[in-house]
């Protein structure tokens, strides 16, 4: 059911991508959600969510990030490092937090000793850190400087009306995305977490016209009353950090379980919302993006990150959540331990996994604590009987 | 035939242990080797013969430990956290918090009255708080890793090691040897790293009485004295089990639940 | 933790061992040898924060005014108490009478006082569920904090996220699991410039609202026009001070750095911070008419400067080796102020602040404006080769007090300066400035004890022919 959105995951440069490219259309990669698809879309430049799927070494980011950083950052740079993301046209590097933010910095430092891996379009966009009248009005800001670049370096003109265009675009992504969901958070699940997580996944890195006619076409499918493929599985949420292999959610549902919501930024975490068309869409966009994320570099706003994932966690039945983190995520190792005490005082079991980002060759572990959860789950149902 | 098996195929050692009701019978304790499920044949087999069975005569096998999905002789896997738990439960039942200190990881469990999981947390990425620690030190005191419980009772003074890690804590421990360090002291150093490790993880679930240590390390008095001191609770102490093999005796006991459903 | 680290409030045990010191100080030689058989914890520290004469005088009697008559007593006072980051300035709050609980200061004074160093709260940080890779500077006061070992705090007010993640992380983690309330002003990535200003303002202006809304308490305009006013004559003394420091040799020394920028954290405004620059100022010129170094032996074998921070471990070696070593220390990114008159901003005038008391909004933007250049803030809050930033600010450094060599010192928890350590040595060394990158953590001695660190920094300054 899945196989394009499959195929648009599994390498770096996908056939979706490779055909933009070879139309001589541009592509310009982004490292988070700070960056709205919408404005690159407007300007008809493909917007690739930068992500670390492939590592196999880290031998040049270390020697430029050092021991003590996120793994997600190092494996972008290790990919950039290897020439993987020639193709790109353009980088975008978002404040997201000061790990990701040195990227900035070091893919310029790297390319000082390996040649021709820098695009000629390079900028750095800031991100506030809290939602407030006067930071959304400073995150305008930056989005006009990013809108100007991109106009003066790529020779087009972003108007209003094309990012209205975009707007909708993007936002039939969202109505279709919300649609497929639940039908995965229905009693009887019909498409599997970490189907669903590489449905997202891709539309980071696909063509949008192309992602929301397969997302139409799959919708189709999966109301044609398929048979279940969970049942009888222990219903899970999975949250915390970066994201982007649909591989940790398979581990997960490997041991007997079915992710039946996700808190992840690549996943559909702050995906499915709106952006509205009234007013300037530039604005929209900034109000938008600001208001529905919920990473927790946003630090004032942990009440309303713990609504969003007990209301997530309520609409989906989930009856347990897997809080994980890459080793060296500050923001979300230290709330992963509050949420889960949070979600254990409501008697929802939760288990907190620390994990290094990149090849999955720690399964030994994340089993170890994915099935505690399961079978603490199970006695509980136990218990209810 | 209601002999049953619990199997616990860990990275260093693997475990086995034979049950029938409520009798532990045999068991053994080998060092594991490179693919589990030949760690798991040999160890069964030879706890097998200490009772003088054979696999005819077994009913259920439960496996756990890493290396538990690849034991194909088994019936049944189940997560180590849950065997721990369940052996704890069967030899104290008024056990309530748990910590499993193992060649290479660390696990610490708080349960309820029942013996359901109330809170778990491990380290299985850190050398220091594992058994490898010991084994590292004791390897430059020039000692087994068995002694250095009794070494440290011969302590006069309790050296305090400033590193935490394992690597840094070896050219540590080296140094005192050649300043004239005792051995006893430095002993008793190393055990209380190594309890201080334990202490953060045991509260990092939260401590309830009472309170038990399971795991190759439980055989350390040194650590087990250190730890009580530090957390202010009396750790149990268990004069007939060998609490290295609660994990397989947890598999054993969830074996047996399996035969009589 | 152990039983007997809840047998003293830890907040008690650092305000006491400073009222120790202080009444000790004032003793004679041999009458202060036989009190420190007394303090068998902290003696060492001791010995170090007494070794400059008047100067340590004026520095023990300037922490204990914080920890004694703020940190510890406020309520006597009639004060609230928030608990902020060191580079949050402490001049506002003292106009709305509220304490600032100078959270990393609070872990490197129980570093100093506590005999095995704070590491023991830093433990029970990790065992309530902070995360265990985050930064030793916060942990030990989280730690004592969550373990209710010392007086409430009301509120958390910091200004560190956009500039250190870890740092603004931990504070968010106490506000949350205490149910405190949290404001966290945030920089733009650019400093100077208009708008960035503008922003800072209106963030500084958000903050005071939001203290006004959680206390009751508003600014007192007249107290903050003293204390901005005595600010400005502490900012003419220290640039006075640094550019004393030009000198070959370097005549102030090395601990004065530390004492300069914990009194720049703690004791803007306070006469007693002011008596201690003057106190620093007189032994400087002192050595510069003498044409002797600020080492006790009066030599200078090398000039260093920090390119972050120091090192802050237990008995406080670092600062006792620096003047064994006869090396001088120039400052680091903790040390400078930025403010208007000082020389290195030559033709970067913009970059700097001055004070302005002609009215309220003057002195809430002299305020914010003195708060976006405070330490990191000011120069890790963009990329390390930006204007302005790290790579800019330690080449000027660098050359405007002469140095030879550079030392990064930092925390492992610095994912900032972790991240681009290694570029920006890189670019630094192609300046002739040979730089060594420390390993060790600069305030958790223990994956790289003091004896590991100093045999590292002593190889380098060996073998790069700087001694």
């Amino acid at each position: 059911m899945i196989e394009t959105f499959q195929s648009a995951t599994e390498q770096v440069l996908n056939p979706y991508a490779a055909e933009w490219v070879q139309e001589g259309k541009k592509v310009v990669g982004y490292t988070c959600n700070f960056v709205p698809g919408e404005i690159l879309h407007a300007a008809n430049i493909l917007p690739y969510r930068l992500r670390g799927h492939g590592t196999e070494s880290l031998d040049i980011a270390d020697a430029y990030y050092g021991p003590f950083v996120c793994s997600f950052p190092k494996c972008l740079l290790q990919l950039i490092g290897e020439g993987k993301y020639k193709f790109l046209d353009g980088a975008i590097i978002t404040t997201s937090c000061d790990s990701v933010r040195r990227l900035n910095d070091n893919w310029r430092s790297v390319a000082k000793d390996i040649p021709d891996i820098l695009p000629a379009f390079f900028h750095y966009l800031g991100a506030p850190y809290k939602v407030v009248p006067h930071s959304v009005e400073w995150y305008i800001k930056e989005l006009k400087m990013l809108i100007e670049h991109l106009e003066s370096h790529f020779g087009v003109s972003i108007t209003e009306e094309k990012l209205k265009k975009s707007i909708e675009a993007y936002n039939v992504s969202r109505q279709l995305l919300t649609e497929l969901d639940e039908f995965r958070i229905a009693e009887e699940v019909i498409l599997s977490g970490a189907d669903m997580y590489t449905v997202v996944l891709a539309g980071t890195v696909m063509p949008r016209d192309m992602y929301n006619d397969h997302l139409e076409r799959l919708l189709a499918k999966v109301k044609e009353k398929r048979p279940p493929v969970m049942s009888g599985r222990k219903r899970i949420m999975v949250a915390g950090s970066i994201c982007d292999d649909a591989e940790l959610i398979s581990l997960i549902e490997d041991a007997g379980a079915v992710v039946v919501a996700e808190g992840l930024c690549f996943g559909i975490r702050g995906l499915a919302d709106r952006v509205r068309l009234d007013g300037d869409p530039l604005v929209a966009l900034a109000e938008r993006y600001m208001e529905e994320n919920t990473c927790p570099r946003f630090i004032m706003s942990y009440d309303k990150r713990v609504t969003f994932l007990h209301d997530k966690a309520e609409r989906a039945r989930a009856q347990g959540v897997v809080f994980q983190n890459v080793r060296f995520c500050e923001f979300h190792g230290s709330e992963n331990s509050l949420l889960e005490s949070g979600f254990e005082e409501v008697g929802i079991p939760a288990v907190r996994l620390e994990r290094e980002f990149g090849p999955l060759n720690e399964t030994g572990r994340v089993r170890l604590r994915v099935d505690a959860l399961l079978n603490r789950i199970s006695e509980k149902s136990t218990t209810a009987e | 035939m209601s002999y049953v098996i619990g199997c616990d195929v860990g990275s260093l050692t693997s475990k086995a242990v034979v049950l029938k009701k409520r009798r532990f019978l045999s068991s053994a304790i080998i060092p594991s080797k490179a693919k589990p499920e030949i760690s798991a044949e040999t160890v069964i087999k030879e706890a097998l013969g200490g009772a003088e069975l054979s696999l005819h005569d077994v009913q259920y096998c439960v496996s756990t430990g890493y290396g538990r999905e690849r034991v194909a002789m088994c019936d049944k896997t189940e997560s180590e956290i849950e065997c721990h738990a369940r052996a704890a439960k069967w030899l104290f039942p008024s056990v309530r918090t748990l910590i499993d200190i193992g060649g290479q990881d660390c696990k610490a469990i708080r349960m309820d009255e029942q013996g359901k999981i109330v809170k778990a947390q491990a380290n299985d990425k850190c050398a220091s708080g594992t058994g490898r620690f010991l084994e590292v030190m004791a390897s430059i005191l020039n000692v087994d890793v068995g002694e250095l419980g009794m070494l440290s009772e011969r302590a006069t003074k309790k050296y305090t090691m400033s590193s935490a890690c394992t690597l840094w804590a070896q050219a540590e421990v080296i140094k005192r040897l050649n300043s004239g360090y005792a051995v006893a002291d430095i002993a008793a150093g190393i055990n209380n790293a190594m309890a201080i490790r334990a202490s953060i993880l045991l509260n990092s679930v939260g401590i309830e009485e009472d309170v038990l240590m399971t795991g190759g390390v439980a055989k350390n008095p040194g650590v087990r004295a250190d730890l009580e001191n530090i957390i202010g609770h009396r750790v149990k102490r268990s004069r007939n089990a060998d609490l290295q093999l609660a994990g397989a005796m947890g598999a054993a006991l969830i074996a047996q639940e399996s035969i009589r459903q | 933790m152990r039983p007997e680290m809840y047998e003293y409030q830890y907040d008690w045990m650092i305000a006491n061992s400073i009222r120790i010191i202080k009444r000790a100080m004032n003793n004679s030689e041999k009458e202060l040898e036989e009190m420190l058989k007394y303090m068998p914890y902290f003696r060492d520290s001791v010995s170090v924060l007494l070794g400059q004469g008047e100067v340590s005088k004026a520095f023990i009697r300037l922490i204990d005014t914080w920890t004694d008559l703020y940190f510890y007593n406020a309520e006597k006072i009639g004060y609230k108490r928030v608990m902020t980051t060191f580079i949050m300035n402490p001049v506002l709050f003292h106009a709305m009478k509220i304490a600032p609980l100078n959270c990393e200061l609070i872990t490197i004074f129980g570093n100093a006082f506590y005999l095995r160093g704070s590491f023991d709260f830093m433990d029970h940080c990790i065992a309530e569920g902070f995360t265990e890779t985050s930064c030793s500077a916060q942990r030990a006061t989280l730690g004592a904090y969550l373990a209710g070992l010392a007086k409430p705090f009301d509120m958390v007010l910091i200004n560190s996220t956009g500039t250190c993640d870890a740092n603004a992380n931990a504070f968010a983690f106490l506000a949350n699991r205490l149910k405190k309330p949290l404001y966290a002003m945030d920089f733009p990535h650019r400093i100077p410039g208009e708008e960035e200003s503008d922003y800072t303002l209106k963030d500084m202006k958000a903050m005071i609202a939001f203290v006004e809304h959680h206390t009751g308490r508003t600014v007192d305009y007249e107290r903050l026009g003293e204390l901005l006013t005595t600010v400005g004559k502490q900012e003419e003394m220290i640039v006075e001070i640094q550019e004393l420091m030009r000198a070959v040799p370097c005549p102030v020394p090395a601990l004065c750095n530390f004492m300069l920028y914990v009194g720049h954290l703690i004791g803007m405004g306070l006469p007693e911070y002011t008596e201690m620059l003057r106190a620093i100022l007189e032994m400087g010129k002192r050595n510069v008419e003498a044409g002797r170094a600020g080492t006790a032996s009066g030599k200078e074998r090398a000039r260093i400067y920090a390119i972050y921070i120091d090192h802050y471990c237990t008995k406080l070696d670092y600062w006792k080796w620096f003047d064994e070593m006869e090396l001088s220390h120039l400052g680091g990114i903790p040390c400078a102020t930025f403010y208007e008159d000082q020389p290195y901003l030559k033709g970067n005038e913009e970059m700097g602040w001055g004070v302005d008391t002609s009215s309220p909004e003057g002195m809430i933007r002299t305020v914010a404006e003195l708060g976006a250049r405070q330490p990191m803030a000011r120069s890790i809050r963009g990329p390390y080769d930006a204007p302005n930033q790290w790579l800019d600010e330690t080449l000027t450094m660098m050359k405007h007090y002469r140095a030879d060599c550079g030392i990064f010192a930092g925390t492992y928890g610095c994912r900032n300066t972790w991240s681009n350590n290694q570029s920006l040595a890189r670019e630094v060394e192609k300046y002739g400035y040979p730089t060594l990158i420390c390993t060790a953590d600069a305030i958790d001695e223990r994956p790289q004890s003091w004896v590991q660190t100093q045999a590292q920094i002593e190889e380098f300054l060996t073998i790069r022919g700087i001694v």
